[in-house]
């Protein structure tokens, strides 16, 4: 093990599978690399993958070269080789923990990606009792890397920074306003089991029958797998074409003229280790229907309407109940201004230093 | 940075309340179909692939087996030139591609193999397991009628306003016709049940009961950890086999917020096989536990002050008017209480 010297200045060096545009953890990654920086302790980035557009950030995780006070940053959330080489470094270990997604989300849909969440839990169980401190986006997550033996955790949520979003696309958003006829459901999510789209477009189908018709749900999020072609083939099968629109991966402008024209953000997922579209939601003024599951709940806290299960016949009464009581809505709309606030990047920066201050003090 | 001060937060449980009262309204005037939301429950299951909801082992290996065929024929559409390159490498690689291929579904068919075989010793355990086995399930035929969980009311009553937990929700399963519920909703306490019978969930709608479709084990399964200020568990705790009343148990534990109230009330196991015809009892999946069993279950878990109440027991007048220690102890061993509720309080 190299062990620090009172001479050897401690830099934190970030490691993660991808650093890619438009990923959260990719963009909490550089948040974090600036919030190192200004603190004197920032290393480098090193990645398994590198996104082109962002090459002059990061580095091969192969270039990396061991120096005394170096203390390694691993951003945990799903397998790579990189998770295997991290196991087998001797400096000292901080794991950031963003939630790997069970397996059996995907066994059926994407087998793949199954198979690589499980090789990445399997390198979370070798990691995690050898880390120095556990960083987690939520509780929930952290619970989880107590449960594995990790000896000091703390809660470090997910930075999210608007002024790194770009401008909106009002042209899309203008598009958007003037073509709506009813309520415009809206969620944002990469296309995949955990997050129950076919749990939305059910609730939706039971809300444009009961209460509205004109309504609309948007999905916006890219696609993988078959779950695409089931939820293709379930909401032809409920009449629902035209109504229902995936837009697939949007550009950030597209994204928050997604937020500014819907009338309510709705979240069914079965499993999220933050979910940072409801923060978002909440930051551009959208009230948050949300089924209250994994660490959804902590996340919102009480800025939204939380349901305790998704039949779908409630979740369309809670979305009718949002959309139409101007009284409600303000409220949710205040509420979730307030708990933006709470996830600012200052507070944070603030919560990560005081978390990496253990080290410092180690050193 | 937003500095407004946000206005009075609704009271997210009279929301809630409002927000399902309105579906009950919908479904009582028919604005709700019901044929259409029982579409709705089966109608992804149908356009999903198989084995996405369970299905069951072969149905996952069948799965398996379709992607264990390895298809040599690349496609190679795209735009002239790039089609012409593209058919090349195809022809020039083929010979490798099912060099490979071959190894693949050798090794794939014999892990097939491999499964086909254990599924099968898997099936034969099973065919000599009363719990598991479809025969003696199709033979079985539950008691008809619901354990009467009324006159444990009070019990329950007494023992949340005891509990340091204040408001939370109360939810009863297997809940029946509702008639505890109503009991509690009179006492001023949020409930809610599930029954996984329409018929009697239909009954509970009824009376202004707010009940959903669903088994006890499946619906404890997604409630969030100390989501609950109680739970009431009854008909379920008698019917299920030993391992799921371990797990019903385990659930709710997992459900209840701390100084949260369990209640089960169930049938004392000599009241139940004296109720039962011979050939149900005898291959009944599961029976009921004694109260003591329940208490020493409860006792190795996170439960404190667990306590037993016994169900009034009715005995002849002459029996019931005796002075005498020998006939009192007598008619204790001939009418034991035909039910118990076992309350205790999550640590």
């Amino acid at each position: 093990m190299t062990v620090p010297s009172s001479a050897d200045p401690l830099r934190v060096h970030q490691f993660l599978p991808a650093l890619s545009p438009r990923d959260a953890i990719g963009a909490h990654t550089l948040a974090m690399q600036r919030v190192l920086e200004d603190a004197g302790l920032g290393g480098g980035i090193f990645a398994a993958e590198i996104h082109r557009d962002l090459r002059r950030h990061a580095r091969s995780y192969h270039d990396y070269r061991p120096r005394a006070g170096d203390v390694l940053l691993y951003h945990a959330a799903i397998g790579c080789a990189l998770g295997d080489w991290m196991a087998g470094r001797s400096e000292p270990l901080v794991l950031d923990y963003h939630n790997i997604t069970p397996p059996e989300y995907f066994e059926v849909w994407a087998p793949e990606t199954g198979l690589l969440l499980a090789q990445g839990r399997a390198q979370l169980t070798r990691l995690a009792p050898r880390a120095t401190l556990g960083l987690a986006d939520s509780s929930f997550n952290a619970a989880e890397l107590d449960r594995l033996g990790c000896p000091r955790t703390a809660v470090v949520p997910v930075f999210i920074d608007p002024t790194t979003w770009g401008a909106l696309d009002t042209a899309a958003r203008d598009e958007l306003l003037a073509t709506k006829r009813g309520t415009d459901w809206l969620f944002v999510g990469r296309v995949a089991a955990n997050k129950a789209h076919h749990d939305l477009v059910r609730a939706f189908a039971v809300h444009r029958r009961t209460w509205d018709p004109h309504a609309r749900l948007f999905l916006v999020g890219g696609v993988t797998s078959e779950y695409q072609y089931a939820l293709d083939r379930l909401v032809t099968r409920l009449g629902l074409d035209g109504a229902v629109i995936f837009t697939g991966s949007v550009t950030p402008g597209v994204l928050g003229a997604h937020y500014a024209a819907a009338d309510v953000f709705v979240c069914l997922s079965d499993h999220e280790g933050f979910c940072v579209p409801v923060i978002e939601a909440m930051w551009w003024g959208l009230p948050v229907v949300a089924f209250a599951s994994t660490a959804v709940t902590e996340t919102v806290g009480d800025a939204a309407v939380l349901l305790e299960h998704k039949e779908p016949a409630l979740v369309a009464a809670a979305v009718d109940r949002v959309a139409r009581d101007a009284a409600l809505r303000d409220a949710l709309v205040a509420a979730g201004r307030l708990r933006v606030d709470h996830f600012s990047p200052a507070r944070t920066a603030a919560t990560l230093l005081g978390a990496l201050k253990t080290l410092l003090v180690a050193a | 940075m937003h500095d407004e001060v946000a206005p009075d937060r609704p009271d997210s449980r009279a929301l809630m309340a409002e927000i399902e009262r309105d579906v009950r309204e919908r479904r009582r005037t028919g604005d709700l179909d019901p044929d259409f939301e029982r579409e709705l429950d089966v109608v992804f299951a149908e356009v999903a692939p198989p084995g996405a909801f369970g299905g069951g082992f072969d149905t996952v290996v069948d799965q398996a087996a379709r992607h264990a065929v390895v298809d040599y024929d690349v496609p190679i559409a795209g735009r002239r030139p790039l089609r012409m390159v593209k058919r090349a490498v195809k022809l020039l690689t083929a010979w490798y591609m099912i060099y490979v291929g071959r190894q693949l579904v050798a090794f794939a068919s014999t892990t097939l193999r491999a499964l086909r075989i254990l599924g099968g010793r898997v099936d034969a355990l099973e065919a000599r397991s009363p719990a598991t086995d479809p025969r003696v399930a199709a033979t079985f035929a539950p008691v008809g009628d619901d354990l009467d969980a009324t006159p444990f009311a009070g019990a329950v009553t007494q023992a949340l306003q005891a509990s340091a937990v204040r408001g939370g929700r109360v939810l009863h399963a297997d809940c029946g016709d509702g008639a505890l519920l109503v009991a509690l909703k009179g006492a001023g306490i949020d409930v809610y049940g599930v029954d996984p019978r329409s018929d009697a969930a239909a009954r509970a709608d009824a009376l202004g009961i707010e009940v959903r479709r669903e088994g006890a084990l499946d619906h404890l399964r997604s409630v969030p950890a100390g989501a609950l200020a109680a739970v009431v568990l009854s008909g379920c705790v008698d019917r299920l086999t030993l391992g799921d009343q371990i797990e019903l148990l385990d659930l709710a534990s997992s459900a209840l917020v701390s100084g949260g109230v369990l209640a089960l009330i169930g049938r004392d196991p000599g009241a139940w096989s004296r109720a039962m015809a011979p050939v149900a009892s005898d291959l009944a999946a599961g029976r009921p536990l004694h109260s003591s069993t329940w208490a020493h279950l409860l006792s190795s878990r996170p439960f404190t002050g667990v306590r037993v109440h016994d169900a009034p027991v009715s005995v002849p007048d002459a029996v019931a008017a005796s002075d005498d220690p020998a006939v009192r102890a007598l008619a204790a061993a001939v009418f034991p209480p035909p039910a118990f509720a076992v309350i205790a309080l999550r640590r």
